[in-house]
């Protein structure tokens, strides 16, 4: 298949196979042994905004379901779901994007399913968590009932026609319609004890989201008592008022992941969310790992100073910083020693969980864990499986991962 | 080391690559404005298959002598090749990474003999 | 090190020995004894002496030792193709030879050689055929590399092809980022 490169030069590439496209990935697996490593990656995607005409129909609401499958018609100018512009694709560069749709997948089960299956085998994960990709713009929705609508349909969707297809080597985290508190419980009420739910997903991408209300202090509740996760997904918004000055791509980018998540994190733990919800497993993903030693000490040096303001803290913000998980990707594998540091500020042993975020462009292997120098045999089975199968109660698939399992204390022999 | 064949010169053409695995050695060949250009194909990022994505010219951006911004332009002259799992980019001709030029792919000796294309490897 | 630099490294040392017995009062060689030198490296190590066994042992090892390597195969694992060369079939050399003709109408200053009415057949006909071959996913650059199409010749025909179906900039904008375009 041709690609088109610079002044509109045809550049032929293969067409895509995800098991083909890594292959070397599948080496890297193997020269690891990762066969006995159950590794469980925390944060894939796959391309929903791809099956709207399947996820529509199970919107609830007759009125906005009519909406939105008249702006999904053909010669239509409507649009269902907000979007954000930028280039995740680096102009071509990261060819699963361009090529995506050349990617075949005959017959049953469904095509996510299959190209899911693809890139686990090929890099040894065990377990995925899958997240979507147009929905994660879903806050920026202004009609919170076109986002409950949103979020209702495809958690059917994913739960029903999907989820049920992946012999169960998938799970996910709902996303939640966080401007409707109320829909958010009616959600967890309604999905929570479904197969391959293992939590609820907040898209951090709003531009007003206050974590610490009241108004949702019913819906932690609701997962805290079920044992469900509450996952934060960040992402990027170039269009957003605090972005405008990024006259590049990578500037809105890089600083847009970390932000988000930053911003909300702040205000979970000044609120003191940790000590109202302590068995609550709250999970920052896709923000990377450099954010958080920042914030760690920009936090507890605030707090020193003005504990007045959150009287609620029995502890450091750090402290119950620590308390919580963040997913791996994409990890910023530049200064080993601040990497180091980092490990050991957020309690990586127990705190953190691989994640690829594959397909997107800045996915990150198995190998990015199992390869670092510092990290002890310990905590690379923690991090690459082992804290997420206690979790997420996932099973290990064979004798060697059970093995493992054991030996770390991720599962009672 | 040894010269491996690869192909003929004839049955190669410009903007063509092949991918040839030498043992557990993985090397991309290209022919680039009659040149031939030979690399190994594990990225030096997370290991991805460097020589089997896109070429591309390099993206420059040229500031006046008053140091204003001419803004971005594709380069006449220098082309990359870029690793498909990433965007890892690396140079053509000497296959070191567009933003760290101590990041750089082993290369491997061309030898032509007659129509024959070798690999030194 | 190798067969060649070992036979040097060797007539080397036979040549050393033939400076050796009797150096000049400061150490320098003598004249004879440079000539002698000289000779040495040029003959070479003589056969049937001590020298010649061990060289052509090592030889015999060498080649011993390469002729039980294992060759190794070059495996094609893939050829990536170069982008198909244009086809030219006789519609396709009418309209090249077409384009020509407008290109040096246009830069003879000859704007009325091609009249309006022409004009606007064209542009239509090329829009329809390059969105259905684009809907085909058949997609190639508007223009081609070596086109002399200015940004201000784009801006200008958009912009009129936008207003030939009363669309606005912005709609365009949306429309691309809504279908991922």
């Amino acid at each position: 298949m041709d690609l088109i490169a610079d002044r509109g030069r045809r550049v032929t590439v293969e067409e895509l196979n995800t098991s083909k496209l890594l292959a070397h990935a599948a080496k890297q697996a193997r020269d690891r042994k990762f066969e006995d490593v159950l590794i469980v990656d925390c944060d894939a995607h796959h391309y929903e905004n791809e099956h709207f005409s399947e996820i529509l129909p199970f919107m609830e609401n007759e009125v906005f379901k009519q909406l939105a499958l008249a702006a999904g018609a053909k010669g239509s100018r409507g649009s269902v779901a907000p979007g954000t512009f930028g280039y995740q694709d680096m102009g071509g560069r990261v060819t699963r994007y361009p090529l995506r749709s050349s990617e075949k997948t005959p017959g049953a089960p469904h095509r996510d399913v299959q190209i899911g299956n693809r890139w686990m085998d090929a890099m040894g994960v065990d377990y995925s968590c899958l997240f979507p990709t147009g929905m994660l713009n879903i806050g920026m929705h202004p009609q919170k009932e076109m986002e409950f609508e949103l979020c209702w349909a495809y958690a059917r969707w994913v739960t029903e026609k999907v989820l049920p297809d992946c012999d169960g080597r998938m799970y996910t985290m709902l996303c939640l319609p966080f401007s409707d508190p109320e829909g958010c419980l009616r959600m967890v009420e309604t999905f929570g004890d479904r197969k391959g739910v293992g939590g609820f997903m907040v898209t951090t991408v709003r531009e007003r989201m206050a974590v610490y209300d009241n108004a949702y202090m019913k819906l932690y509740a609701a997962l805290q008592e079920r044992g469900l996760a509450l996952a934060f997904h960040s992402g990027p918004n170039w269009g957003a008022q605090t972005f405008q000055s990024c006259n590049r791509f990578i500037s809105a980018h890089a600083l847009g992941f970390s932000w988000y998540n930053i911003l909300h994190c702040t205000n979970w733990v000044v609120n003191g969310m940790g000590e109202r919800f302590p068995k609550l497993p709250v999970i920052w993903i896709e923000a990377g790992l450099a954010w958080i030693p920042f914030l760690m000490q920009k936090l507890d040096h605030e707090y020193l100073l003005r504990p007045s303001e959150c009287p609620i803290l029995k502890k450091k913000p750090s402290d119950y910083m620590r308390d919580m998980y963040y997913s791996t990707q994409p990890m910023e594998i530049q200064d080993m020693g601040a990497l180091e540091t980092t490990f050991r500020m957020m309690n990586a042993e127990t705190q953190l969980l691989y994640a690829s975020d594959y397909p997107h462009w800045d996915f990150d292997l198995p190998s990015t864990i199992w390869d670092l120098p510092f990290v002890s045999e310990k905590a690379k089975h923690n991090i690459l499986g082992g804290t997420a199968a206690r979790l997420f109660k996932l099973p290990p698939r064979n004798e060697g991962q059970k093995k493992n399992l054991i030996k770390y204390g991720n599962l009672v022999a | 080391m040894a010269e491996q064949f690869v192909c003929k010169s004839s049955e190669f053409k410009n903007g063509e690559r092949q991918i040839i695995r030498i043992g557990e050695e993985e090397i991309g060949v290209f022919k680039h404005e009659d040149e031939y250009f030979a690399y190994s194909n594990f990225c030096l990022h997370q290991g991805g298959p460097a020589c089997e994505g896109l070429t591309i010219a390099r993206v420059e951006e040229h500031l006046r002598a008053d140091k204003t911004s001419m803004g971005l332009s594709f380069s006449e002259k220098d082309m990359n090749f870029v690793c498909p799992w990433h965007g890892y980019e690396y140079d053509m001709r000497t296959g070191a990474h567009v933003a760290d030029p101590k990041v750089r792919l082993r290369k491997y000796d061309i030898v032509k003999k007659g129509d024959d294309i070798y690999v030194v490897a | 090190m190798s067969s060649h630099e070992a036979t040097k490294s060797l007539k080397k040392t036979a040549a050393k020995k033939a400076l050796a017995p009797k150096a000049g009062a400061d150490g320098d060689p003598t004249p004879a004894q440079k000539a002698a030198f000289a000779k040495a490296m040029y003959e070479g190590v003589k056969p049937g002496i001590k020298t010649a066994r061990k060289i052509a042992q090592e030889k015999s090892d060498k080649a011993k030792s390469d002729a039980e390597k294992p060759v190794q195969k070059v495996e094609i694992l893939r050829k990536i193709a170069a982008p198909a060369t244009p086809v030219e079939t006789p519609d396709t050399k009418r309209a090249l030879q077409l384009a020509a003709d407008i290109e040096k109408a246009t830069q003879d200053g000859d704007f009325e050689r091609f009249q309006p009415e022409a004009q606007q057949a064209l542009i239509g006909a090329l829009c329809r055929l390059y969105s259905a071959n684009n809907d085909m996913g058949n997609h190639f650059g508007a223009v081609g590399q070596r086109s002399a199409v200015t940004a201000t010749d784009v801006m200008v025909l958009c912009g009129a092809l936008l207003k030939a179906v009363d669309l606005q900039v912005f709609e365009l904008g949306l429309w691309q980022s809504w279908s991922s375009r």
